[in-house]
């Protein structure tokens, strides 16, 4: 079977402070006959924080992005939640106000480029539950990850609004559920899977964010989760890294490893650990 | 728009004007979206609900140079929670926007926004090492542990960002799609 292929647009998280989400999507594609195309012209989505300066810039620079996948002919796949539902939202703000879509086809018409609405925007977990199915992920595992008790996390921005987004259902998801299940490891089911990690306000409201991080990580660790998973790039980064934050708010430390999830596939499909970058984490991936 | 004879003027309509805010006016003050939203959780006197009521009764000075406005987490559980579709958060994104618009700019909140279009003009990309000390200015001293934690391994951005390719062609749409 030909290789499903992708306009990878990783998000400049993973292109900057979280390197070994990319490094470990990059090393699990082959394996999963996805092959990504590297767009070296494409833009920050500005994360609907540009929007809150400049809404139509925000929009013109991602019908620009979208329109470069849809001129190459390939859907994009994204590593970020929050780069989804902004370019998400993006093709509905576009579709809503065409006399405004028209406008940015003009400008766009200059550099050779139009944005008809035909290419989709993909998360890779939505990739690995729609087009590669459990049974697929299962064929490819080599070590299972049998007894790992494994937390997913989904992020909001993967399922909130769900009549935006309207990938599966945002109160009761199950998608990485299955995903766990086919890396031969048990899913801890805790209510905060669904909860928001923070990370919008990391810097702008502390408090709050170690707050939320300790209630994220706190539900998982309450019922007995070794390790947590998560598709967000901007999720690993927050739980992870303001994990010790949480800490001093608790009796005993977490010590709860978040894993991406590019990095947990690739674990059950036995790549090593340095290919994964399984030592870049701030609480230790035990081995 | 509603017939509320302050709809159309001062705060509550330039709101109603954005399409983020346009339908602030059918708030029933329920109170779901607080009851529902994390932050309000971890920061007590933060609550969307409240927001939206001191929006609707004209209170913009305050509410337009607080801090407050740059708390939500824009995790959506308010827009996924609202009965009459008001989608809270996006009513703190439209007060957010007009916030910048009218120069209420002095906000750590304020200043991590404005940072993005100055990065994108500038490379194409955000440039998450200079982030921080946009945002938080001097107090950035409070992330030290922080930063000292992550440089340990490896995660401390590089502050020089690769240009993207095309990058003229991204300033003639910031100059002309700019308000
Ligand atoms: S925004 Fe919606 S949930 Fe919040 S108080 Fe108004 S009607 Fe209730
Ligand atoms: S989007 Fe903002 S206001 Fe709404 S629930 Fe989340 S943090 Fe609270």
């Amino acid at each position: 079977m030909s290789a499903a292929r992708f306009a990878y647009y990783p998000g400049c998280a993973a292109e900057a402070t979280v390197k070994e989400a990319d490094r470990a999507m990059q090393a699990i594609a082959p394996l999963l006959n996805l092959e990504l195309e590297f767009f070296e012209n494409m833009t920050c989505c500005g994360a609907g924080v540009l929007h809150e300066e400049e809404p139509d810039v925000s929009l013109a620079l991602n019908a620009r992005n979208l329109a470069i996948a849809e001129r190459a002919g390939v859907d994009l796949l994204t590593l970020c939640n929050t780069c989804l539902l902004t370019m998400v939202k993006a093709q509905h703000e576009l579709k809503s106000d065409p006399a405004l879509a028209k406008r940015i086809n003009e400008s766009l018409a200059k550099f050779d480029l139009h944005y008809e609405g035909r290419v989709r925007v993909r998360h890779l977990l939505w990739v690995l539950a729609e087009d590669v199915g459990p049974e697929a992920i299962r064929a490819l595992v080599k070590k299972p990850l049998t007894g790992m008790r494994i937390a997913p996390f989904y992020g909001c921005h993967i399922l909130r609004p769900e009549e935006v987004l309207g990938f599966e259902d945002d109160r009761d998801p199950d998608s990485m559920e299955r995903i766990i299940e086919a890396l031969g490891a048990e899913p801890v089911r805790y209510d905060a899977r669904t909860e928001c990690c923070g990370f919008h306000v990391m810097l702008v409201n502390k408090p709050a964010t170690t707050n939320m991080v300790g209630q994220c990580l706190g539900g998982a660790s309450d019922k007995g989760a070794d390790v947590m998973v998560t598709p967000c790039t901007l999720c690993q980064l927050t739980l992870d890294s303001y994990q010790y934050l949480a800490d001093k708010t608790r009796e005993k430390p977490l010590k709860l490893p978040v894993l991406h999830l590019p990095q947990l596939m690739g674990m059950a499909f036995g790549l090593d650990d340095k290919a994964l970058g399984l030592n870049k984490h701030l609480v230790a991936v035990a081995p | 728009m509603g017939g509320a004879a302050e709809v159309g003027r001062g705060l509550p309509g330039e709101v109603a004007a954005l399409p983020d805010g346009k339908d602030i006016d059918h708030c029933i003050q329920c109170g779901m979206c607080t009851a529902t939203c994390p932050v309000a959780e971890a920061v007590p006197g933060f609550s969307p609900r409240q927001i939206i009521a001191r929006t609707l009764m004209n209170l913009g000075e305050e509410l337009l140079a607080s801090d407050e406005i740059w708390y939500c987490a824009r995790c959506q559980q308010c827009v996924a929670t609202c009965r009459k579709d008001i989608r809270p958060g996006d009513i703190i994104t439209a007060l957010r926007i007009i916030a910048i618009r009218m120069g209420y700019r002095k906000t750590a909140g304020a200043r991590h926004t404005l940072a993005f279009l100055g990065d994108i003009k500038k490379k194409g990309k955000l440039n998450e090492a200079t982030l921080a000390f946009k945002t938080l200015g001097m107090s950035t001293i409070t992330m030290v542990p922080y930063a000292m934690r992550m440089m340990l391994k490896g995660k401390i951005p590089s502050p020089i960002v690769k240009k993207i390719e095309g990058l003229d062609e991204v300033r003639a749409l910031v100059e002309e799609y700019r308000r």
